[in-house]
């Protein structure tokens, strides 16, 4: 694992330094330097320089033992006996590369009476259906989870594990990777196989600035977490056949070693979640008072849309943070999202831009959100908005 | 009844990032501009050390801030230390660089396993890379257990408890466990200090340890890039998706009407 520069082959192109993500190579007088405190090895100016003055020699990987580990896992969360959405999506994703990989999808169920919900999975994608149902898998706790997971994996050897990226999708992901000492790529946005037949995990880093393409090339199983919302679940095969298989597992007590007290359901009573809707109506500190939040919620009545907000007014407490889009809250993809007010900062474009259809109401004519709008009208929220509302109840009115 | 333990220990992770939200793209190249992007003590971070500040201000005890970074990360150590932290250890060598996640929290728990604790609190996650791994990975590694995306923090009467308010995607959980025990902090669960000139003064005087591979005794050939199972095989920037229509206000009314027609005819309303 080393970064070769033949200094006499280099000719000061310094196409290098400017490919460099991570200020790691530096002009230095007609040559470059490279800071290796800053280099990750990531390859880029190797293959920008044509002068053949980089070589980034790699670790060699263990083939035949890579090669002992198969099939592409899926772990289905659910939460009070409901399968999250996410593992929808992920067994959908999680067919399409056990196909490229010519290797099964299965997914593993973990809870207290959720044994219903593997035929779903089947029609869902997947080949097989581990089901692990016992009273201790009720709540969701980090001990029972990773000794479950851990039990499950080790002798099986799958050669992926995706997880969602949730509450409890980072909680227990990490955990079961360090237990196996294995590499984990966290919130993936994208997926896929490459032609040695590795997981490409594609993710947003530096606050969704760039984007970083993952591989765990010596060790299995590959294991990442998925952000929900990003692939869309395909429409369940009723005529898809698999097996299930229950799993006894006796976990004691004093092996969890938290308990869980309290469980609180924060979600305002008829407040749609903005992760499950059609449509989002959101704003942001364009909207200015709290009181003004009522031309939205009236839209999203009409609509049948959640109710979503920025950082700035969920941060204000104008909204509960279960209604918060973005980077630092949910990422959310509807169907139409209308966006009021808000200038779309790039944490907040991270957790909205795969909408169908984005409309944004701004006055500001060069906010960022009209960059990514598919249909922007520059002017005042306040005039234009119940103008909406009253077009909107006439072509209802029409139908 | 008042909790009350002298020897309360507890260890802060941090990390020194970037200030994102400076961060630029070139648009011609698509890297990132990083010049003249400051660096600061990760957000994330603040909330833990404030936690642990409060708790020993409360209970009494000491608080011992840790990163693994470059000779620079030091600054994030002394603003650590001026919030209230009591020492600091600095873990930096150029073969801790490159690392991934997992490697960071072998590096961090190695170094750990040799100190006493109580509690490690961390933030979330690091506003650069967003995973939110290393604090659980650490947890891992120490075989301890975690509570993550804490918004609440106390210990039970007896002083070997800690309850936190976990955050969960539909609100939040209590949840309890006996110590040692790593949480991690999230927003929400305090308003973390401003450094005050006297605490800026103390922090410069204060235990600070500098670690490098040789002391702590771990292979080299397992840490940083070289250790770390996972590898950055490209960067790119993100796909930008185009705008569409844009009008003028001018006319509410006709604006209003022509965008809902739009919708309509998409079949989205």
């Amino acid at each position: 694992m080393t970064l070769h520069y033949d200094i006499d082959a280099c000719t000061g192109c310094m196409l290098c330094t400017k490919v460099c993500n991570f200020g790691a190579i530096e002009k230095d007088g007609d040559k470059v330097k490279f800071d290796m405190d800053k280099c990750v090895l990531c390859g880029s100016c190797e293959e920008v320089c044509n002068d053949n003055a980089i070589k980034i020699e790699r670790k060699a990987i263990d083939k035949e033992a890579i090669a002992q580990y198969k099939d592409v896992w899926v772990w289905c969360e659910t939460n009070e006996g409901r399968l999250k959405g996410v593992a929808n999506e992920l067994v959908t994703k999680g067919r399409e590369l056990a196909d490229k990989l010519g290797e099964r999808l299965v997914a593993v169920l973990i809870g207290h009476e959720i044994e219903g919900k593997a035929e779903g999975l089947i029609h869902q994608g997947a080949d097989k259906v581990f089901v692990v149902d016992e009273k201790i898998f009720e709540h969701y706790t980090t001990d029972a989870y990773t000794i479950a997971l851990n039990t499950l994996i080790a002798p099986h050897k799958p050669a992926i594990v995706l997880y969602g990226a949730t509450s409890n999708g980072r909680d227990l992901a990490p955990r079961v990777a360090a237990r196996m000492a294995l590499g984990l790529t966290a919130d993936c946005t994208g997926l896929d196989i490459d032609e040695e037949r590795q997981l490409i995990q594609t993710r947003p880093a530096f606050g969704g600035n760039i984007m970083a393409e993952i591989i765990s090339p010596y060790t299995r199983p590959q294991m990442a977490t998925v952000r929900p919302n990003v692939f869309k679940p395909s429409d369940p095969d009723t005529s898809r056949t698999g097996e299930i298989e229950k799993v006894e597992m006796t976990i004691s007590p004093i092996q969890v070693r938290t308990k869980v007290m309290e469980s609180v359901n924060e979600f305002v009573e008829g407040m749609k979640s903005v992760e499950e809707a059609d449509v989002i109506v959101c704003s942001g500190r364009g909207i200015k008072d709290p009181s003004n939040l009522e031309l939205p919620k009236q839209l999203a009545e009409l609509l049948d849309a959640a109710v979503g907000g920025s950082r700035p007014i969920v941060d204000l407490g104008w909204l509960p943070p279960s209604q918060q889009v973005g980077q630092s809250g949910r990422t959310v993809c509807p169907k139409l999202y209308i966006a009021l007010g808000i200038s779309g900062a790039i944490q907040h474009l991270a957790g909205m831009s795969s909408a169908d259809i984005i409309v944004a109401i701004n006055k500001d004519p060069d906010a960022p959100i009209f960059e990514i709008a598919d249909y922007g009208i520059v002017g005042d929220i306040f005039a234009v908005l119940p103008e909406v509302i009253e077009a909107v109840k006439k072509v209802q009115a029409e139908r | 009844m008042e909790v009350n333990i002298l020897t309360l220990k507890i260890i802060v992770p941090v990390k020194q990032v970037p200030e994102v939200a400076d961060v630029k793209v070139d648009e011609t190249t698509g890297t990132l501009i990083r010049d003249g992007v400051p660096s600061i003590l990760n957000p994330f971070d603040e909330l833990a050390v404030e936690a642990a500040v409060q708790l020993k201000e409360k209970h009494g005890g000491e608080v011992t801030i840790i990163t693994m970074g470059p000779p620079q990360a030091k600054e994030a150590l002394l603003k650590a230390l001026a919030m209230g932290g009591d020492a600091a250890i600095h873990m930096t060598d150029r073969a801790f660089a490159g690392a991934d996640t997992w490697v960071t929290a072998l590096t961090l728990a190695e170094q750990i396993k040799k100190m006493e604790f109580d509690i490690i609190i961390c933030g979330k996650q690091a506003i650069d890379g967003d995973t939110a791994q290393v604090g659980p990975e650490i947890a891992e590694l120490l075989s301890i257990p975690q509570i993550c995306y804490v918004r609440h923090i106390e210990l039970s009467e007896d002083g070997k408890f800690v309850i936190a308010h976990r955050e969960t995607d539909e609100g939040y959980d209590v949840v309890r466990a006996r110590m040692p025990v790593l949480l991690t902090a999230t927003k929400g669960l305090n308003e973390p200090r401003l450094p005050n000139i006297m605490g800026i003064m103390q922090a410069k005087k204060k235990p600070f340890e500098e670690v490098n591979a040789e002391t702590l005794g771990y292979d080299v050939e397992k840490l940083g890039l070289k250790g770390s199972p996972t590898q950055v095989r490209k960067v790119f920037p993100p796909e930008k998706k185009k705008g569409g229509i844009k009008v003028e206000a001018d006319d509410p009314k006709a604006a209003a009407k022509d965008l809902v027609e739009f919708l309509a005819k998409k079949g989205a309303i």
